[in-house]
């Protein structure tokens, strides 16, 4: 019984990086109609920016972690400049952003390839917070208390800044009809971008933790957040912050369990297949919303 | 680059262009999925669990993974097919994961991680032949009505479904034929590489695809098989001059490029060195001077339908309206039972109930917002009732979706037009007989006579009722670049092509001059004349009181007047509805306005 309270403590930190980048995952997909599935190596990006800040710039733990965030939110507004924004204006629907975002995410994950090459890299052991919290028998280690403060204060944030803000109306009302807002004398521009900014910031910093956590970086290991993130936000359902919550700590919990006690070979599978199963049950994801049609 | 590594460079890349075709087959109907690389997995496996061992030839290996890949998707399909677009194409890259994930623990027939060894003895024939038979199959399909409902599908499953066709159904089909597609490529994949395992069938085999498709061209079936061309060779072209991973950089900047500078592929940039045309007009030849023949011999009575198309008889062409098996039946032709539709907190229509005779001009009649469109809605089956019963010829269709309306002889216009991007004019009205024709798909891929006469007849008939709603535009431009009043004639030739029994138009007139609307008026009386019954919705007075026999007024969702539609427009309620309480004499001022009699 203490392994299953200690995995689920584990479970909950893996859990908590998949919510924050399950958050900034939905937010660009349902404001701004992109599947973007570049956001995998922002993550990767946001945890090799750190390294290099940590390694070679010798900065603190906590700044190289705000400035990997920062810069991905940067690349995420070039990605959008480059890629999404020429597409806004023609009604292309989902393919044509998704297609985009396939090329830029070829060319990332190459790029990331040549900066760190085939290796895997790690922070230095110095610089990762270590202390161990004993409760109750149980291990808490510092960085899972991080990440799961780190999720709560996320989604804490992004609840209000969408509910709460002008700006969060905006970014809503972006995501129902562009140009009505446009001609309701909103800068559908800086929305947009503000958006994309917020969604690569929010992978990067899921990337950065994750990188903290695992102290495992290579050039592809957003990857497995992209997809575990993906799950996470169809469960929930697209464009509930409640979901990406519910989703990212199940998905988390599911993969540490699985990896307990059934096999590590089929953790994955049955993340999948809960996925699968999920969408067939309730297409929608459990707190997605209905559209009704018009003729 | 060597001789042998163009060589199997290019194997490579009839291999893709297969893939990529498989992908296509779904998106031609609307479907983004990338299911197929599943099925694909599926041919890779068969042919190296069956080849080296059973001696089984290899033809009958190939026919078993495209079986196989086909009956895999086909099941699918019922699953994934009840996903929204987004979700679903979600739902498919999951698959992919499970599939991966199957792959690599089920060591005992896959190889688990290492792989498994396949046979190589699919070369060149079996390549070129696979890949002539794909290209053959999509190029006939694109002909078929199968192929034009599944362009009216992707531009817009609600229309599909206003003109008899099953969105579903047609998606199931190319779904089904692009996981049978992938079967055949999985297992020539397998066969080239002599090798697989489970990267093989993984992510990137589907983004590829995927691009390969967008890079040619997402909207012709030419476009899969030229993208998987260029984007197979262009690296082993780019590795030249660029060293590891950067020639994939490259690649990904192409993609982003397309995307963005020629959102039509590669094969709309062919189009501006005067390709010949890529549409399907060709096949439907050769008719134009048979129809200018027909033209002149009904000049005589040019508004007359081909209503039991007696002319097409005569010119020894099939009558298509020996299909139509239209229900005898006593009584209106339509009818509603205290119908009632809530959006939220509003009661679009509420209670309402009517009859619409059989061979009547009916028109609905009401001020903005009183619930009309709402109401053609829940007749055509486009939103399901919340309370009540409608009645279609004699039937009661309560809840039926608008594909088994529309079948029953009910047919629609739209008040926003709905036409489908991409089609032409003529394509457009053949679209529109698709539920009166009868050919299958296989008989279009097997080129079989009875479907070339069908389609001939269909396009005959399509420029006849393009004469008969006074279409002046060729019928080769684009439907959807015509001008508005020309735009809402072509939906009513849609229309009539369903030989429908009943005709619902929703604001006809709307961007006609009153020229226009009195020749509209003209047409909808000689249709009238031959049995059809046909509902109106209009603010154009005039033209319902010149044109109706009946009328109805709605107010607020529920019914305020019917009756002969002078007799409504004179009753004091109706025109407090639209004019609010006013002074008899203002009120007869506006009347006078509204129904345009220049001050006598």
């Amino acid at each position: 019984m203490e392994l299953f309270f200690q995995q689920t403590i584990n479970g909950l930190g893996q859990g908590a990086i998949i919510v924050v980048f399950a958050i900034g995952f939905s937010f660009i997909f349902s404001n701004l109609g992109i599947l973007n599935v570049a956001q995998g190596t922002f993550a990767t990006w946001g945890a090799i920016v750190a390294y290099y800040l940590c390694v070679d710039a010798h900065l603190p733990i906590w700044l190289c972690a705000v400035v990997g965030a920062l810069a991905i939110g940067a690349l995420g507004v070039a990605v959008d400049i480059i890629c999404f924004a020429p597409l806004r204006h023609r009604s292309t629907g989902l393919f044509a952003p998704l297609i985009s975002s396939i090329g830029a995410w070829i060319v990332l994950l190459n790029v990331a390839q040549i900066v760190i090459g085939a290796n895997t890299n790690g922070f230095p052991s110095g610089a990762v917070p270590k202390l161990v919290i004993h409760v109750f028998g149980l291990y808490i280690t510092s960085m899972v208390a991080i990440d799961v403060a780190v999720a709560i204060v996320v989604a804490v944030v992004m609840g209000l800044l969408l509910n709460r803000t002008r700006f969060g109306a905006s970014v809503r009302a972006i995501g129902l009809d562009e140009r009505t807002i446009a001609i309701a004398g909103i800068n559908t521009r800086v929305v947009a971008l503000s958006t994309a900014f917020l969604a690569a910031a929010m992978s990067g910093l899921a990337g950065v933790l994750s990188g903290l956590t695992d102290n495992v970086i290579t050039y592809n290991f957003g990857e497995s957040l992209l997809i575990v993130g993906f799950a996470a936000v169809v469960v929930g359902g697209v464009g509930s912050l409640g979901g990406c919550v519910l989703g990212g700590f199940a998905f988390g919990l599911i993969q540490v369990y699985s990896e307990q006690y059934v096999s590590s070979a089929f953790s994955d599978a049955i993340t999948y297949s809960v996925l699968l199963l999920a969408l067939i049950v309730r297409p929608r994801g459990l707190f997605g919303r209905t559209l009704e049609a018009r003729a | 680059m060597s001789l042998s590594a163009w060589e199997s460079n290019v194997q490579l890349a009839i291999v893709y262009a297969i893939f990529a075709l498989s992908l296509y087959a779904p998106l031609s109907a609307g479907v983004l999925s990338v299911a197929s690389v599943s099925s694909g997995a599926l041919g890779g496996f068969l042919l190296a669990v069956m080849m080296p061992a059973s001696g089984v030839a290899s033809i009958y290996t190939l026919l078993l993974a495209a079986l196989i890949g086909g009956a895999a998707a086909f099941i699918m399909s019922f699953v994934l097919l009840r996903l929204d677009s987004h979700y679903l194409a979600f739902a498919t890259i999951a698959l992919i994961l499970v599939t991966y994930v199957v792959v690599l623990n089920a060591s005992s027939v896959t190889g688990g991680a290492v792989g498994r060894v396949a046979a190589g003895t699919l070369g060149w024939a079996y390549l070129c032949v696979a890949l002539v038979v794909c290209c053959w199959t999509f190029a006939r399909i694109r002909l078929s009505r199968t192929g034009l409902a599944a362009t009216v599908v992707r531009a817009d499953p609600l229309v599909a479904s206003g003109i008899g066709i099953n969105p579903r159904h047609i998606q199931r089909a190319l779904f089904t034929v692009g996981g049978t597609v992938a079967g055949v490529a999985g297992a020539l994949l397998a066969s080239l590489l002599e090798y697989v395992d489970p990267t093989t069938f993984y992510t990137p085999l589907a983004f590829t695809s995927l691009a390969a498709v967008v890079l040619g061209g997402a909207y012709y079936w030419q476009g899969a098989v030229i993208g998987a061309f260029v984007f197979t060779l262009l690296p082993y072209l780019l590795q030249e001059y660029f060293s590891a991973n950067l020639d994939q950089v490259a690649d990904g900047v192409v993609i982003i490029a397309i995307v963005i500078f020629f959102p039509g592929g590669l094969i709309e940039m062919g189009k501006w060195i005067r390709l010949p045309e890529l549409g399907r007009l060709a096949a439907v030849g050769p008719g134009r001077p048979a129809a200018g023949q027909v033209l002149d011999t009904e000049k005589a009575q040019p508004t007359s339908l081909p209503a039991g198309t007696a002319g097409t008889v005569q010119r020894g062409r099939p009558d298509l309206a020996q299909y139509t098996a239209r229900k005898e039946h006593d009584g209106a032709a339509l009818e509603v039972r205290s119908l009632t539709k809530i959006f939220g907190g509003l009661r679009a229509v509420d209670g309402l109930s009517l009859a619409v005779p059989t061979g009547s001009i009916f028109g609905v009649l009401g001020p903005n917002g009183a619930g009309k469109t709402t109401f053609i809605n829940l007749l055509s089956g486009v939103l399901p009732p919340d309370e009540g019963a409608t009645i279609v010829l004699g039937q009661e269709t309560t809840g039926w979706p608008a594909y088994r309306v529309a079948r029953l002889g009910l047919a629609r216009t739209y008040q926003n037009i709905r036409l489908s991007q991409g089609l032409s004019v003529l394509e457009t009205i053949m679209s529109g007989s698709y539920s009166r024709q009868r050919s299958t798909m296989a008989a279009a891929v097997a080129a079989l006579p009875g479907e070339r006469r069908e389609r001939r007849a269909c396009a005959d008939e399509a420029r006849h009722l393009m004469e008969v709603v006074g279409m002046s535009a060729a019928e080769d431009r684009r439907a959807a670049t015509l001008a508005y009043g020309e735009q809402r004639r072509v939906e009513i030739a849609r229309a009539l092509a369903s030989h429908p029994a009943i005709l619902l138009l929703d604001e006809p007139t709307a961007g006609m001059n009153a020229q226009e609307s009195a020749q509209l008026g003209e047409l909808l009386r000689s249709l009238s004349g031959q049995g059809i019954t046909i509902v109106l919705i209009e603010h154009n007075i005039r033209l319902v009181s010149e044109f109706c026999t009946h009328a109805a007024v709605m107010h607020s969702g529920s019914l305020i007047a019917t009756g002969r539609p002078d007799d409504c427009l004179a009753q004091e309620e109706v025109q407090l509805a639209y004019f609010g309480r006013r002074s008899d004499a203002e009120r007869l001022e506006s009347l006078r306005i509204l129904r345009s009699d220049p001050g006598d």
